[in-house]
């Protein structure tokens, strides 16, 4: 489950939801390759809505 | 992509409360002063999550032991507590702050929908799933998709919006506390669903729920609450890639 990623990965705190920039985030605006940073800040959480502000980041998908 | 059970069960270790801290003093006090139908639709909403609360935390023993590997099992375990942290702070709102005493008083103005819901289907489902005659990505598709990501989450925000001018400060952050705790429930059934790879049908029903789940609150959750955590469901279904394509399934 846990590997390697190739961009930086950040977590929602509230939910688990893992950004990888690699997939990005579709139905959220959010094209492939773009790094977390440069989301734009009203941009939420796809799982459960939480803010941008309430992401850290990750080095590994957490088990 | 979601974390795997051990970061859900840490989780839950972090964000421990206690339901029997809350003064609700103050909200019983303004209680009164509330006009006849605001405290009509917030006493329906208590009432509700003192039923489905109640439901949540005894209908989900039946997963433990389902769960195929030990860090699953635990996290089951510790949603576990959390549902009952959730019913206690419930019953002690309905109790202390709305005046509904005695086990009897909340089922009584409790949508018929609801109660169906929590007290016919929910159990059905557990039951099976004890027996062995449901498998567990069905089980977790109601209780985690459907029941908690659809109809709890309504209740929770339609609670939330109607409080957020601070009419009732210790429910407020009682539920702030309960919906936070919600959120990670919902990703850890996501996460379960994903190892579990429920069949093309099971997910096109998922997909196809929505507004029919929400349905359940009757009036107590306006509209525009509804279309809000229905578009939340939909984008977290296809941020996993279980969007499928919906059908009108019987999962609400």
């Amino acid at each position: 489950m846990a590997r390697v990623a190739e961009g930086q990965l950040w977590i929602c705190e509230l939910c688990g939801y893992v950004y990888d920039p690699a997939e990005g985030d579709a139905d959220g605006g959010v094209k492939a390759g773009m790094a977390f940073e440069e989301i734009p800040d009203d941009w939420s959480c796809p799982v459960c809505g939480a803010a941008k502000d309430d992401f850290s980041p990750q080095d590994d998908v957490p088990l | 992509m979601i974390a795997g059970s051990r970061h859900f069960t840490a989780l839950a270790q972090r964000l421990r409360w206690d339901p029997d801290a809350f003064d609700f003093e103050a909200d019983a006090r303004a209680w009164p002063s509330l006009p006849p139908r605001r405290r009509g639709r917030l006493a329906m909403l208590v009432a509700g999550f003192v039923v489905a609360e109640t439901s949540v935390a005894t209908e989900l023993a039946p997963f433990v032991p389902r769960a195929g590997d030990e860090a699953t099992r635990a996290a089951f375990a510790a949603q576990r507590v959390d549902e009952e942290r959730h019913a206690r702070v419930f019953e002690r709102i309905a109790m202390d702050v709305v005046g509904l005493r005695g086990p009897a008083a909340p089922h009584a103005i409790v949508p018929a929908a609801l109660r169906e819901l929590f007290e016919q289907r929910l159990p059905a489902t557990a039951a099976a799933l004890a027996d062995g005659d449901a498998s567990l990505d069905e089980g977790v598709g109601l209780y985690h998709m459907v029941i908690e990501g659809l109809v709890l989450t309504a209740g929770q925000h339609a609670l939330l919006d109607d409080l957020a001018d601070g009419a009732l400060p210790g429910v407020r952050s009682a539920v702030e506390l309960v919906e936070r705790d919600e959120r990670w429930h919902v990703g850890f059934g996501l996460r379960c669903l994903l190892d579990l790879r429920p069949v093309p049908d099971l997910v096109a029903e998922l997909a196809g729920t929505g507004e029919r789940g929400l349905h359940a609150w009757g009036e107590a959750v306006p509209a525009e609450v509804r279309r809000r955590v229905e578009a939340q469901h939909r984008r977290r279904l296809a941020a996993v890639g279980l969007a499928g394509h919906a059908t009108a399934g019987s999962l609400a």
